[in-house]
């Protein structure tokens, strides 16, 4: 009994140290106050975020890298998944899953230094094109990841049964590997599109003038000072991402 | 009888183990021919090399005159029930019975008529739109057997398709299997290594051991006139007495000293097992070599410690070469 009671105790503050700051910023993004005192409701923070220029350019330019490399991402990592399983070869899996343990700054001044080489003898510039080439590269290995997985529960059969019966190697991949694959690919592409959207150090070093992000600016805001402005846009960020959750854990339950 | 398929010296090796050792057989058309033999023996891969899954490295592979090596799966006129049956998990059963014929760009207005027949033919038309997942062993194995056969193939293998059911429905499945090839007069090339299966529903038999052919004969022969020691063995129980094989059905024991014309060793009962349709007496010799006589209950009853005479007739030594 009493051990009953310390573990519950010890559960709920878990469980407040985990959630409880999203709850504050929850809170305070609808305060009239500037600052941490309660003043009573408002909804001026997100009337200035909604009117904010700067902010709305920053989220669009966003969601377009995120979904770009999205989309890149889970195709390239899908067929790479595809093609190692197929070869079962220890050496490149072990490889490509290296991108996912190296620390994001060295991955960042990496492709940096990547860009600035190249640019020596391409006359292009940092901007959304090398954000999104970076985002497409350190996600790769996250839709690897998940579609290994999903793969390694498939039968080999089922692609040798479709030869059989007349399909060509494309057919089989197409016709059954791909369907078979579905769920672990549309889970993929939300780990994708996360990691995307939320990247700063790696996005913040390849980032032209032109192609700044929802977390460069928020970073810049927060820096600046305590910003119920930003409260207000980290919990729409939160609840938006929240719900994309939810969408696609029913998605994967009813397909 | 025309020849079917045609495989000459076919050899393959895994990093060196030679799991495939020179086979060579001829597959008469419209013929049960069953490869038998212990697991591990290379009977997959045989069938895998005939489907087009793995080149043999040396050796060829003829059906109906037409030579198979190198052409990719899909040009080969064969298909194949795997062992897992691997249907397709996504399609229903009639969606993965069309499957082929879809692949070989039938109308879809030819295709239904055909499936629908096949649904008909393994007695599963009730369950036409059921996916995988909800079908069970049985369904499961005739859904694959229809998938395979809705094409017309020159040729089915079949990959164990009886291991992954229980036994009793085995037994039911094994009869149905028989009286459908039958039926279509299609050949059918089947991987066992259950010696009772092989018996009853083969023409024919080869028995492989360590990627070699050790016999092919048909059922009776094989049983009857095994060739090597290792295909007597494999089929059933024997008897190894002075080198001699004797199956124990074919071993009597009496009291009284057996008649003329008899093989007879003097022996000791050691126990008795009661099979329900038979005894199984266990003798030792007086060489001390373990002999099972089987008994019918119509025989006089014999104890433990009892002196006997062990005896055969010489027609019923086995003619094994080694
Ligand atoms: N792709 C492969 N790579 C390496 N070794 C293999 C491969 N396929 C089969 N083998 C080996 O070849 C041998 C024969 O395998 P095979 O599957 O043909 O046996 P089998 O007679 O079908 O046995 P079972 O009755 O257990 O299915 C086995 O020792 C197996 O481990
Ligand atoms: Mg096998």
């Amino acid at each position: 009994m009493k051990q009953g009671r310390f573990l519950g105790v010890f559960a709920a503050g878990v469980y407040a140290f985990l959630h409880v700051p999203l709850l504050i910023l929850c809170a305070f993004s609808f305060n009239r106050s500037k600052f941490t005192i309660w003043e009573g409701f408002s909804l001026e923070w997100y009337r200035q975020m909604f009117a904010d220029g700067q902010l709305g350019e920053a989220a669009w330019n966003s969601l377009v890298i995120a979904l770009a490399s999205t989309v890149l991402a889970t195709a390239i990592g899908t067929l790479c998944a595809y093609g190692l399983w197929k070869k079962n070869s220890k050496w490149l899996s072990g490889s490509l899953y290296l991108s996912l343990v190296t620390p994001e700054i060295v991955t960042g001044i990496s492709l940096l230094a990547l860009f600035q080489w190249v640019f020596r003898y391409w006359q292009v510039q940092l901007g959304m094109h090398t954000v999104i080439l970076a985002h497409v590269a350190f996600s790769i290995a996250y839709v690897l990841l998940v579609v290994m997985a999903r793969l390694r529960t498939a039968e080999p059969a089922l692609e040798d049964a479709a030869l059989d019966l007349g399909a060509s190697e494309w057919e089989a991949f197409r016709l059954v590997t791909l369907p078979i694959l579905k769920p672990g690919i549309a889970a993929a592409a939300l780990l994708a599109f996360t990691v995307s959207f939320d990247d700063y150090v790696i996005t913040s070093l390849v980032a032209g003038v032109d192609s700044e992000t929802l977390p460069m600016v928020l970073y810049a805001m927060a820096r600046r000072g305590a910003n119920p402005v930003v409260s207000a846009i980290s919990t729409v960020i939160f609840l938006g991402f929240g719900a994309l959750i939810l969408l696609s854990e029913r998605m994967q339950k009813n397909p | 009888m025309e020849t079917a398929l045609a495989l000459r010296a076919l050899e393959k090796s895994f990093s060196s183990h030679r799991v495939v050792d020179g086979i060579s057989l001829d597959v008469p058309k419209g013929c049960f021919y069953s490869l038998l033999g212990p697991s591990g023996c290379g009977k997959t891969t045989i069938l895998r090399m005939i489907g087009g899954f793995g080149e043999p490295d040396a050796g060829e592979i003829v059906l109906n005159g037409k030579r198979l090596n190198g052409l990719r799966p899909y040009e080969r006129p064969v298909t194949t029930v795997f062992q897992s049956y691997a249907l397709f998990p996504h399609l229903t059963a009639a969606q993965n019975i069309a499957f082929g014929l879809e692949r070989r760009g039938e109308a879809p207005a030819a295709i239904a008529p055909k499936v629908n027949r096949m649904l008909e033919l393994v007695g599963l038309q009730e369950k036409a739109g059921r996916m995988p997942a909800n079908l069970s062993g049985g369904e499961k194995q005739r859904t694959a057997l229809a998938r395979a056969l809705v094409v017309e193939p020159e040729m089915l293998l079949l990959d164990e398709p009886l291991s992954a059911l229980d036994p009793a429905l085995r037994k039911r499945v094994r009869i149905e299997l028989k009286q459908l090839q039958k039926q279509l007069g299609i050949t059918f090339l089947f991987i066992t290594h259950d010696q009772e299966e092989a018996l009853s529903l083969s023409d024919q038999i080869a028995v492989m051991n360590k990627g070699k052919i050790e016999q092919i004969g048909t059922p009776q022969e094989i049983y009857l006139t095994p060739a090597t020691r290792f295909v007597a063995g494999f089929l059933g129980a024997v008897n190894w007495i002075d080198g001699i094989g004797v199956r124990p059905e074919a071993t009597r024991i009496s009291r009284a000293t057996p008649g003329n014309g008899a093989r007879t060793v003097d022996a000791q009962v050691e126990t008795s097992v009661f099979l329900g349709d038979c005894f199984h007496v266990q003798t030792r010799t007086s060489a001390g070599v373990t002999v099972t006589a089987q008994v019918s209950h119509k025989d006089e009853p014999f104890a433990n410690g009892d002196r006997v005479h062990v005896w055969w007739h010489a027609a019923d030594e086995l003619p094994v070469r080694e």
